[in-house]
C-alpha cells in the first residue's frame, strides 16, 4: 500500500497533477516466452485527456497473477514453468492485464550465428557500409552489409585468417572479441562492452565451437516498435521504446537489446542506444529501430509544455481539410487564413492550367459574387486542355521521354510515345488502365508507342527499379548491393522484383527505326550471391504464378490493384505535391519505413478515394484545389511559421522552368519555337527531353535523363535573375510582343495602363501607392510618345523581373 | 589483302576538288541528277522532266528502264538542268519507273518517276489550315511539298456512302528521308481515319474510309514528327479509287488464271480474275480496279513454279494441318484471319532432299510478323525460323526421313486479321547464280555504271553470288552500245569477284543502253553424283540493288530499288589512256612485284592520275591506290603474294581517275595477265645471339623449290638498329648462305624476332623478290660483369672458335652447337676457362616460325 501510494506521488509530478487519464496501454499486447532466456520487457503508456502521452513504466505497478510461471525481473517478465497467467499494470487505478504464456520454460536453446551473432554485428555497427560492411572490407576484413549474406559471413569469420579472427581453443583471445572490446587497436574502436549481452553470445557461439546455423534455421518475419505513437509534452519528458520480433515458427522475442535506434530529427527526439526517446524541441520526429532486414518507426510528436492553444473551429471543404486539420490538431497548429481572391485565381491558374490568368479572366473572376466560384474556376480549368498538357509533361519526364544518343529511340518514336501519353490524359483514361497498357506494351515502338518505355531504359534491374520508383514512389536501388539499411527491402526482394523484366525481348522493326518489343520466352535475373534464378515476386508480395504468362502483366495487374498498398499512395502523393509544393511523402519517389509521410491518415484517405474515383484525375485535383487547406494564404502565423510539412499555410514556390517560359510568353505574346515542334508551341508540350533552351537549362528544366523527381531544379540562382535581367527573355520579348505600344495604341491612359500590366504580370491591381509610385516616374503630359512607351516598357520589365512575378504564392 | 576490304580502304580515299554526295567523301563521275520533276505524271500525256544536278550541259538522252516512254526532245539549258519532253504512253505499267540521263560524257545516277492514274494538281500554298484548304477534285494525284513543320490541307466534296481514299507517295519518291502522314477529317474537324506507317507502303500512308453523309471532307498531309523540308515532295492520291491492302492468295505461277482476291479496302474484298503473263518475273505488281477506277498502287504477288495450296480451314493444329496433294515444289496461301490464328500445313517429301522453306508475309506486303516452325508428323518440333528475311522467316530444312511433315505459321506476337496474308514456299534447293556490281564507298550508287570514253577502257568489278553450287562462271553481255566490246574475265572458282572490261573503239558513236548480263556455269557433274544428274547449267543475271534512301540511324537503306540492266555508255575521248607493262616473271609466293602503269596524256592534260587497282587475286596485297603525279607519265603498282597466295595466272587491271575539270572521268588499262608460282627457295633462320658490341653469325638454311639460273642475291633484312650485315650472294646449289652480323654497344639488347631476308632470283631478265625466313630471331644480350677471376685471367677467346684469315671460313655452328661448347668450356676447371656468360637457356632451338607475307621490297 504504501508502495502504491509513493508511486501514485511520483507519478502526480508537477504539471501532470491536474491531468486525467483517458487511456491506459501495455505494449506489447501479449508476452508468449519460450525458452528459458526469453525474458520480455514492457513499456506502459499513459494517454491523458488532453492528448498528450507519458511513460509510466515505473510508476505503473506490475504484478504477475501465476507467480509459479514467472517472474519479473528488473522491469522484464522472464518464465518459470510452462503455462499461463496474466501480467496486471495498475496505473492511477486503471488496471491492463497482458496474457503471458510461457513454453518450453526450463530450455535453454542453442546460440545462434544468425539470430544472436549477426544481430550483435549490426547493432554494434560492424557490418555497417563505413565499417566492414563497406564492399572492400575494412582493414582486410569484410562482413556484409547489415548481414544480407550470413553464410559468407560465417565462411569469412571461420575460415579466412584462421585461428586469428576466431580462436576456439581461446574463445576470448578471438580477434572478434578482442577488436570488439578494444582490447588491441581496432580502427572502428572499442564497440562491444566487456561483460555486456553482445560480448556474452560472441562468447557462448565461440565457445559453441563458432557453428555455422542448420538450413532449417528461424528467421525473423516481422519487427515491432512500441508504443505506435507518443505525444510528449515538454523538452525532458522520455519515451522507453521496446521491439519485439516475429520469427518463422511463430515466436518472439525482445530485441530491444539488439536493435539500433535512430531518430528523423534528433533535436525534437533523440534517441538513446537502448531505445530511449527524450523529447527536445516543439515538433515532429520520426523514432526508428532496425532488426535484421526490418526497420520499423513509430511518429513521436513534442509539444512544448503548458501550450496556450485552443482548437479553432475552422470551416472545412471537404476531408483534405478535415484529416490536415487534425494532424495540425495533434501538433497544436493554428493553419492560416485564406488567401484572397486574386492569390487564389493566379494560383489555381499556375497550378492547374500553367498559364497565367488573363486581365479578362481576372475581372470576371473578381467580379463574380458566387460563393461557389473557387469551385467554378477549378472545374472550368480542369476542362482546359493546358490540364492534360501539364500532366502530359509531368509524366514524360518520370517516363524519360527524350531521343537517345544511341539512336535507340529516334524523334519520331518519342513524339508518338508523347501523343500516346497526351491522348490518354486527355481522354481521362483511368491512370491504372494506362499503367497497365505501358508496362505489358507489346509491339513496334512506332505502333505501339508505349514500347518506348522499354527502349528509353533497357537494363533490366534500372527498369525494376524505375518502376517501383515511378510507380511506387520507392527507391529499391540499395538493395540492389545489400539489404536497404532504411527500408524493408532485401536483395531477394530486389532481384524477385526485377525478374519481372526479366523477359522482355527486343528485335529491329521493319522501319530501321523501330524497335519490337515483346515478352521473350526466356531469361531470369540471378541473385549475385549464389547466382541463383530468382522467381518473380512482387515488392512486399507474393511469388505469382507467371507461367505461361508475360510477366509485366502479371506485375502490372498487381501494381495496379486497388489493394496495393503503394500505387495509388504515391500517384496521390505526386499530385499533391504538385499543387502543394511538397509532398505528404517528401521526396514523392522516397517513400520508406525511415521516411513517413507527414500525414498519413491524409494519404491513405485520399488514396481510397483515387481507388474510389477508378484512377480519375481530373476528381483527385478537384478534391485538392477546392480544399480549404489549397486556398491557404503564404502568410504565416505564430504557431505555423516553422511548419513546411504539414499544410497549414501555402508555400511559395518559384514557377517551373516551362510553365515561367509559357507564362513570360504569354503576357509579352511572343511566340516560342522549338525544334520539332511548330512555331508558337508552349514549352510544357515538349516531347522531347533532349530539346531545350537555355532559359528552359537555366530554370532547371528536367532534361529526362533519370525518373527521379530531384530532376526538376526549383531552387533560384544567379543565373536565372542575370537571365530575367539581362537576356533576350525579358527586354527582348517586351519589345518583340509590343503589349505596351498596342495598349497605347488603343488609347489606354497610362494609369489604366498601369494597372494592366500590374494584372497582367501578378493577377492583382496595382496599390495606390504602387500607382503613384510609378506615375510619377512616367514622362509627364505632353512627352514624346516614344519616351512613354519606352518608360512603360521599363515598368513592364521590372514587373516580370519581380519575385512576385517569377514565384506561385 | 582480300577484295572487300580491299574497296572499303579505296572507298576512303578522297580525291580533292572533286564534287561529292552531300555527306560523303566520295568522288563520282559527271554527269549528276538529284532529282527529277515533276515526280510523277498522268499515263497517255506528255510531261515535261526537269533533271536537277550538276554538269548536265551536255544532255543527250534519257535511259528509260521500263517501256512507255518515248523522248520528244532534250534541251540542257545550263550546267544545272536538263529539261526533256517525254510523252507517256497510254498503256505505260503504272508505278515507279526508273532512269538514268545520259550526256555525251557519261551517265547519271538512276533516279525514279512515277506514273499514275490521274490527273496532276500542284499543291497551291497557303494551305495550312482547314480554313485554307485546297479545293481538288476526285481522283486526282497531288503534287505537293511539305516543308518545315507544314501541314497541307485538301478538301473534296463526297457524298454519303462514297469511298473517300488517301495514298501518299513520298518515301517511295526516293528524294529524301521523309515519312509522311495522312488525316481525313470531316467537317466538323472531326478525325475519321488518318494513317502515319502503313504495312502496304511502310513509311508511306494509306487511308479510306466511307464518308457518313454528304458534306465537305478534309485530306491533310504532314511529316510524320512534324519534320519537313523543301526536298520533302510527295504525290498525293486522292479520290474514290479503291484502296486494298493485300491480295490473296499473294501469289501464283506464271501462265496461270488466278482468283485473285483483294482485301482490306473500307467497301469489303473485291474478286479479281487475274491471268498472270507467262514469263512474268518473280516480284509482280497486280493493280486493284474497281468501277472502271483502279487504285493509283499495285499490290505484289510472288510468282513461281509452285504448286498452288489454298490452306482449309479449320486448321489451327496438327492434327487438322491442309495437305499439299504433291510433293515439293509447293505454295500454300493462307490467311491468319483472327487474333491468335495459327496455321497448319501437310507436306510430304524425301529424306535428305534440301528443301527451301519461305513464308511470304512482309514481302508481300501482309501485315503478319510470321514465325515458322516445322514438325514431323506427329507434332515434334524439328526447327523453327523468325526473321530471317527482315520480318519473314526463312529456314534451309532436310527431312531426317520419307515421311509427312508439317509447318507451322503464326504471327510473332499472335496478331492476325483479315488482310494477315502469308505464302509459304516448299521448294527443293536448286542451284542459282546472280551478279552485280559491287558498292563503291558509302554512296550506293557511285561507279553503278558504265561511261567508256571512245578509243579507250573502263572496268568495272562484278561479284558472283552463287548458290548452292561451286563453279567457274562465264559472263557475257547483250545491248552493248555500238562499238563497244567487254572483255570478262571468268570467275574462278575459288573466287566470287572479277573483272569486267570494256572498250570502245574509236570512232564509237556517243550512245547508251542498258546492257543485260548473263553469267553461266557449264560444269561437269561433281563426282560421284548418286544418282546420274545432267551437267549443272546453271544461268544467271545482274540483279542489282540500289539504295536510294539512305539515313540514320547508321546509313541504313530505307528505299530501294533493284534492276536487272548495267548502263553502259560511250562518252567523249577521255583525256589519257592508260596501260600497264606485262611482266615477265612471275610473282612468287613470299614474294613481290611492281607493276607499271603508263599514261598517255593527252596534250595540256597535266592533272595527277588516281589509279586504283580495281581486284586481286586471293592472298595477295597492294595499295589501295597509287597515284602518277602531275605532268609525270608513270607509276609502278606494287604487288605482293602471301603464303597462300593462289597459284595460277590472273588478269589484272588497273583504273585511272583524274579531275577533268568537269567532274571525275575513268579509263582503265588493258587486262594484264599476272602468274602467281611457287617461291624459287625457302629459307629457314637460326636463332643467334650476341652480346652486344659483338660479331655473330646469322645462318640461312636454304631449300630450293624451282631451279633457277645464274646468281642470286639475298640480304638480311629486320635487324635491330645498330646491328648490319652485309648483302650475299648463292646459287641454286648452295644450302646455307651465313651473314656476320656486327653489334654496337649500344645495340639494343633484348630479344630481336623481327629478322628475315630478301633473296632476289633473275628469271627472264627481271628480279624476282622474295620475303623469306620471316620470325627470324637475334637475342643480344647486354655484357656480363666481369667476375673477379676473370678480371685477373687473360682476355677470353671469342665464343665461335676465330679463323685464322687465310683459311677456309669454318662450318658456322648453329645456336644450340654454340652452347653446347659453351658448356663443355664451363666444365673445365675455373682457371683454366673463366665462365663470364651469363645462364644460356639450353633449350633453345632454331625457331621455325612461319614465313613473313605481306612485306614490301
Amino acid at each position: 500500500m504504501t508502495r502504491c501510494l509513493l508511486m501514485a506521488l511520483i507519478a502526480a509530478a508537477p504539471g501532470e497533477s491536474k491531468k486525467t487519464l483517458s487511456k491506459l496501454d501495455v505494449y506489447p499486447s501479449r508476452l508468449a516466452l519460450a525458452g528459458k532466456s526469453d525474458v520480455q520487457g514492457f513499456v506502459v503508456q499513459a494517454t491523458w485527456a488532453d492528448g498528450t502521452t507519458s511513460d509510466v513504466t515505473a510508476a505503473a505497478s506490475a504484478v504477475l497473477a501465476d507467480a509459479t510461471r514467472a517472474r519479473l525481473e528488473g522491469g522484464r517478465v522472464a518464465p518459470l514453468a510452462d503455462g499461463a497467467t496474466e501480467l496486471r499494470v495498475t496505473f492511477e487505478g486503471t488496471t491492463v492485464a497482458v496474457p503471458v504464456e510461457i513454453a518450453r520454460a526450463s530450455e535453454v536453446r542453442p546460440v545462434s550465428f544468425r539470430l544472436d551473432v549477426i544481430p550483435v554485428f549490426t547493432k554494434a555497427g560492424c557490418n555497417s557500409g563505413s565499417c566492414h560492411g563497406s564492399a572492400q572490407g575494412q582493414d582486410g576484413f569484410r562482413l556484409s552489409l547489415f548481414g544480407f549474406d550470413p553464410e559468407g559471413d560465417h565462411f569469412r569469420l571461420t575460415r579466412q585468417l584462421s585461428t586469428r579472427r576466431v580462436d576456439l581453443a581461446l574463445p576470448q583471445e578471438s580477434l572478434v572479441v578482442q577488436k570488439a572490446l578494444g582490447l588491441v587497436a581496432h580502427t572502428g574502436g572499442k564497440r562491444i562492452d566487456e561483460g555486456s549481452e553482445s560480448h556474452g553470445v560472441l562468447t557462448r557461439w565461440l565457445e559453441a565451437g563458432a557453428p555455422n546455423d542448420p538450413p532449417d534455421v528461424i528467421r525473423p518475419t516481422a519487427v515491432e516498435l512500441f508504443p505506435p505513437n507518443a505525444l510528449l509534452e515538454g523538452a525532458g519528458s522520455t519515451q522507453q521504446l521496446r521491439v519485439v520480433a516475429r520469427y518463422s515458427d511463430g515466436s518472439d522475442r525482445d530485441v530491444t537489446d539488439l536493435s539500433a535506434f535512430f531518430s528523423s530529427a534528433d533535436t525534437t527526439a533523440a534517441i538513446s542506444k537502448d531505445g530511449r526517446v527524450t523529447a527536445g524541441q516543439r515538433g515532429e520526429a520520426f523514432v526508428m529501430a532496425r532488426f535484421a532486414t526490418f526497420t520499423v518507426g513509430v511518429p513521436i510528436v513534442v509539444i512544448p509544455k503548458e501550450l496556450a492553444y485552443e482548437r479553432p473551429a475552422l470551416p472545412e471543404s471537404n476531408y483534405v481539410d478535415t484529416l490536415v486539420h487534425q494532424k495540425l490538431h495533434r501538433l497544436r497548429i493554428v493553419p492560416s487564413a485564406t488567401c484572397d481572391d486574386a492569390a487564389f485565381l493566379r494560383r489555381a491558374h499556375l497550378d492547374v492550367v500553367g498559364t497565367a490568368p488573363t486581365p479578362e479572366e481576372f475581372d470576371r473572376f473578381l467580379a463574380d459574387s458566387d460563393p461557389r466560384k473557387p469551385e467554378k474556376l477549378i472545374d472550368e480549368l480542369l476542362g482546359r486542355k493546358e490540364f492534360a498538357e501539364l500532366w502530359v509533361m509531368k509524366w514524360a519526364e518520370l517516363l524519360q521521354m527524350r531521343t537517345d544518343e544511341q539512336n535507340r529511340v529516334s524523334y519520331k518514336a518519342t513524339l508518338l510515345y508523347f501523343h500516346w501519353l497526351e491522348d490518354r490524359i486527355a481522354r481521362n483514361v483511368p491512370f491504372d488502365q494506362t499503367v497497365r497498357e505501358l508496362l505489358s506494351a507489346t509491339g513496334g515502338t512506332f505502333r505501339q508507342p508505349a514500347t518506348n518505355y522499354y527502349q528509353v531504359e533497357r537494363d533490366t534491374l534500372k527498369v525494376a527499379e524505375n518502376v517501383a520508383q515511378v510507380f511506387l514512389g520507392m527507391r529499391v536501388q540499395c538493395a540492389q548491393c545489400h539489404n536497404h539499411p532504411f527500408d524493408r527491402w532485401t536483395m531477394d526482394d530486389y532481384y524477385g522484383f526485377a525478374a519481372f523484366f526479366a523477359r522482355i525481348g527486343r528485335k529491329n522493326g521493319e522501319d530501321p527505326r523501330e524497335t519490337i518489343v515483346f515478352p521473350a520466352s526466356g531469361g531470369e535475373v540471378a541473385h549475385p550471391v549464389g547466382a541463383r534464378a530468382m522467381a518473380p515476386k512482387f515488392l512486399g508480395g507474393a511469388t505469382p504464378d507467371v507461367k505461361g504468362r508475360d510477366r509485366r502483366a502479371v506485375l502490372a495487374e498487381w501494381l495496379t490493384a486497388p489493394d496495393n498498398p503503394w500505387f495509388a499512395r504515391n500517384l496521390v502523393n505526386v499530385v499533391w505535391a504538385h499543387f502543394f509544393g511538397i509532398g505528404i511523402t517528401e521526396p514523392v519517389d522516397d517513400a520508406r519505413v525511415s521516411n513517413p509521410p507527414s500525414n498519413p491518415e491524409l494519404l491513405d484517405e485520399l488514396a481510397r478515394r483515387f481507388v474510389e474515383y477508378h484512377y480519375d484525375f481530373k476528381r483527385l485535383v478537384r478534391d485538392l484545389c477546392t480544399s480549404r487547406t489549397y486556398r491557404l494564404a503564404t502568410a504565416t502565423n505564430a504557431t505555423n511559421e516553422l511548419d513546411g510539412r504539414n499544410f497549414s499555410h501555402a508555400l511559395v514556390r518559384r514557377m517551373r522552368a516551362e510553365v515561367l517560359l509559357d507564362v513570360v510568353s504569354q503576357v509579352t505574346e511572343t511566340q516560342n519555337k522549338f525544334p520539332g515542334l511548330p512555331i508558337g508551341a508552349r514549352a510544357v508540350q515538349i516531347a522531347d527531353g533532349n530539346v531545350s533552351n537555355y532559359f528552359l537549362d537555366t530554370f532547371g528544366r528536367a532534361s529526362r535523363a533519370t525518373v527521379c523527381s530531384c530532376e526538376v531544379k526549383m531552387e533560384p540562382n544567379l543565373s536565372q535573375a542575370l537571365h530575367l535581367l539581362n537576356g533576350e527573355a525579358t527586354t527582348q520579348r517586351i519589345h518583340d510582343g509590343g503589349v505596351v505600344h498596342r495598349l497605347l495604341a488603343a488609347g489606354k491612359a497610362p494609369r489604366q495602363l498601369v494597372d494592366e500590366l500590374y494584372v497582367r504580370c501578378f493577377a492583382r491591381r496595382a496599390t495606390e501607392t504602387e500607382l503613384a509610385d510609378v506615375l510619377s516616374k512616367l514622362p509627364g503630359e505632353g512627352a514624346d510618345a516614344a519616351m512613354v512607351e519606352a518608360a512603360l516598357e521599363d515598368l513592364f520589365w521590372a514587373l516580370l523581373n519581380s519575385k512576385e512575378f517569377v514565384f506561385n504564392h | 589483302m582480300s577484295a572487300s576490304p580491299f574497296l572499303v580502304a579505296a572507298a576512303l580515299v578522297a580525291m580533292p576538288a572533286s564534287p561529292a554526295w552531300p555527306g560523303s567523301r566520295v568522288v563520282r563521275g559527271s554527269p549528276s541528277v538529284d532529282v527529277v520533276t515533276p515526280r510523277g505524271g498522268q499515263r497517255g500525256s506528255e510531261t515535261t522532266l526537269t533533271f536537277h544536278g550538276q554538269r548536265l550541259a551536255d544532255a543527250a538522252d534519257v535511259l528509260f528502264y521500263e517501256p512507255g516512254f518515248e523522248l520528244l526532245s532534250m534541251e540542257a539549258p545550263d550546267e544545272g538542268h536538263a529539261v526533256a519532253k517525254v510523252r507517256i504512253a497510254p498503256d505505260c505499267a503504272l508505278g515507279e519507273h526508273r532512269l538514268r540521263l545520259r550526256t555525251r560524257t557519261g551517265i547519271s545516277e538512276l533516279r525514279t518517276f512515277w506514273v499514275g492514274p490521274f490527273p496532276i494538281v500542284d499543291e497551291v500554298e497557303p494551305d495550312n489550315d482547314l480554313d485554307h484548304a485546297q479545293a481538288v477534285g476526285r481522283n486526282v494525284t497531288v503534287h505537293g511539298v511539305v516543308t518545315a513543320e507544314d501541314v497541307d490541307c485538301f478538301v473534296l466534296e463526297m457524298k454519303a456512302g462514297e469511298r473517300l481514299s488517301a495514298e501518299v507517295e513520298g518515301m517511295r519518291l526516293a528524294e529524301t528521308l521523309f515519312d509522311p502522314f495522312v488525316a481525313i477529317l470531316d467537317e466538323k474537324r472531326f478525325e475519321l481515319t488518318s494513317c502515319d506507317d502503313s504495312a502496304l507502303f511502310r513509311q508511306d500512308p494509306v487511308a479510306s474510309c466511307l464518308v457518313p453523309a454528304d458534306g465537305r471532307y478534309f485530306v491533310l498531309v504532314r511529316e510524320s514528327s512534324y519534320g519537313g523540308s523543301d526536298r520533302c515532295r510527295y504525290r498525293l492520291h486522292v479520290g474514290t479509287f479503291p484502296r486494298p491492302l493485300v491480295a490473296s492468295p499473294a501469289g501464283a505461277r506464271p501462265g496461270s488464271d488466278v482468283a485473285l482476291k483483294f482485301l482490306g479496302d473500307v467497301r469489303g474484298a473485291m474478286a479479281q480474275p487475274f491471268h498472270v503473263p507467262d514469263g512474268a518475273p518473280s516480284d509482280f505488281l497486280v493493280w486493284p480496279e474497281q468501277d472502271g477506277v483502279p487504285s493509283p498502287s499495285g499490290l505484289p504477288l510472288k510468282l513461281g513454279p509452285f504448286e498452288p495450296v489454298a490452306e482449309v480451314e479449320p486448321n489451327d493444329s496438327v492434327a487438322q494441318a491442309t495437305p499439299a496433294p504433291l510433293a515439293p515444289p509447293i505454295a500454300f496461301d493462307g490467311i491468319l484471319d483472327r487474333a491468335g490464328d495459327v496455321d497448319f500445313v501437310r507436306f510430304t517429301a524425301k529424306k535428305d532432299q534440301k528443301l527451301h522453306v519461305r513464308v511470304h508475309a512482309r514481302s508481300i506486303r501482309s501485315p503478319l510478323d510470321p514465325v515458322l516452325s516445322i514438325h514431323k508428323a506427329d507434332g515434334g518440333q524439328l526447327d523453327a525460323a523468325d526473321d530471317v528475311i527482315g520480318l519473314d522467316s526463312y529456314l534451309q530444312f532436310t527431312p531426317p526421313e520419307d515421311g509427312d511433315y508439317i509447318a507451322r505459321v503464326a504471327d510473332h506476337l499472335g496478331g492476325g486479321g483479315p488482310t494477315h496474308v502469308w505464302r509459304l514456299v516448299v521448294a527443293p534447293v536448286v542451284p542459282s547464280l546472280t551478279v552485280d556490281v559491287p558498292r563503291f564507298g558509302r554512296d550506293p550508287q557511285a561507279r553503278q555504271m558504265i561511261a567508256v570514253p571512245r578509243g579507250n577502257r573502263c572496268a568495272t568489278t562484278l561479284h558472283a553470288g552463287r548458290g548452292a553450287f561451286a563453279g567457274e562462271i562465264d559472263v557475257t553481255a547483250a545491248g552493248l552500245p555500238p562499238g563497244v566490246t567487254l572483255h570478262a574475265v571468268k570467275i574462278a572458282r575459288n573466287v566470287d569477284t572479277t573483272l569486267l572490261l570494256f572498250e570502245a573503239a574509236a570512232d564509237a558513236p556517243l550512245a547508251g543502253s542498258l546492257v543485260e548480263l548473263s553469267a553461266d556455269c557449264v560444269e561437269p557433274p561433281p563426282s560421284p553424283p548418286l544418282p546420274p544428274l545432267p551437267p549443272l547449267n546453271v544461268h544467271g543475271r545482274l540483279r542489282q540493288r540500289i539504295d536510294l534512301i539512305v539515313a540514320p540511324p547508321n546509313d541504313t537503306n530505307f528505299y530501294d530499288t533493284t534492276v536487272d540492266r548495267l548502263a553502259v555508255a560511250v562518252a567523249e575521248e577521255g583525256p589519257f589512256v592508260l596501260d600497264v607493262q606485262p611482266l615477265k616473271a612471275p610473282l612468287v609466293q613470299n614474294g613481290a612485284t611492281g607493276l607499271k602503269v603508263v599514261a598517255q596524256r593527252k596534250p595540256g592534260f597535266d592533272a595527277p592520275i588516281v589509279c586504283r587497282m580495281l581486284w586481286v587475286p586471293p592472298g595477295v596485297g597492294t595499295q589501295p591506290t597509287m597515284t602518277i603525279a602531275q605532268g609525270q607519265s608513270d607509276v609502278v603498282y606494287p604487288l605482293n603474294a602471301n603464303g597462300d597466295a593462289a597459284v595460277g595466272t590472273w588478269q589484272l587491271a588497273v583504273q585511272g581517275e583524274a579531275e577533268s575539270g568537269r567532274g571525275v572521268v575513268l579509263a582503265s588499262s588493258q587486262l594484264v595477265p599476272i602468274t602467281i608460282a611457287p617461291p624459287f627457295v625457302t629459307v629457314k633462320l637460326d636463332l643467334a645471339a650476341v652480346e652486344q658490341g659483338q660479331k655473330t653469325q646469322v645462318v640461312a638454311h636454304v631449300e630450293p623449290v624451282t631451279p633457277f639460273e645464274g646468281k642470286a642475291k639475298m640480304s638480311l633484312r629486320g635487324l635491330p638498329s645498330k646491328a648490319a650485315s652485309e648483302d650475299r650472294e648463292f646459287v641454286a646449289a648452295d644450302t646455307t648462305v651465313v651473314f656476320d652480323v656486327t653489334t654496337a654497344p649500344d645495340t639494343p639488347a633484348g630479344k630481336h624476332t623481327t629478322l628475315f631476308v630478301q633473296a632476289i632470283v633473275e628469271k627472264d631478265g627481271e628480279p624476282v623478290y622474295h620475303f623469306l625466313g620471316g620470325g627470324g630471331t637475334l637475342r643480344v644480350d647486354p655484357p656480363a660483369p666481369p667476375s673477379a677471376t676473370a678480371a685477373a685471367a687473360p682476355p677470353p677467346p671469342p665464343a665461335a672458335p676465330a679463323a685464322a684469315p687465310t683459311a677456309a671460313p669454318p662450318k658456322p655452328l648453329s645456336r644450340l652447337e654454340q652452347l653446347r661448347q659453351e658448356a663443355k668450356q664451363r666444365q673445365q676447371p675455373p682457371d683454366s676457362k673463366p665462365d663470364t656468360k651469363p645462364d644460356a637457356k639450353p633449350d633453345a632451338k632454331p625457331d621455325a616460325s612461319k614465313p613473313a607475307g605481306g612485306q614490301q621490297p
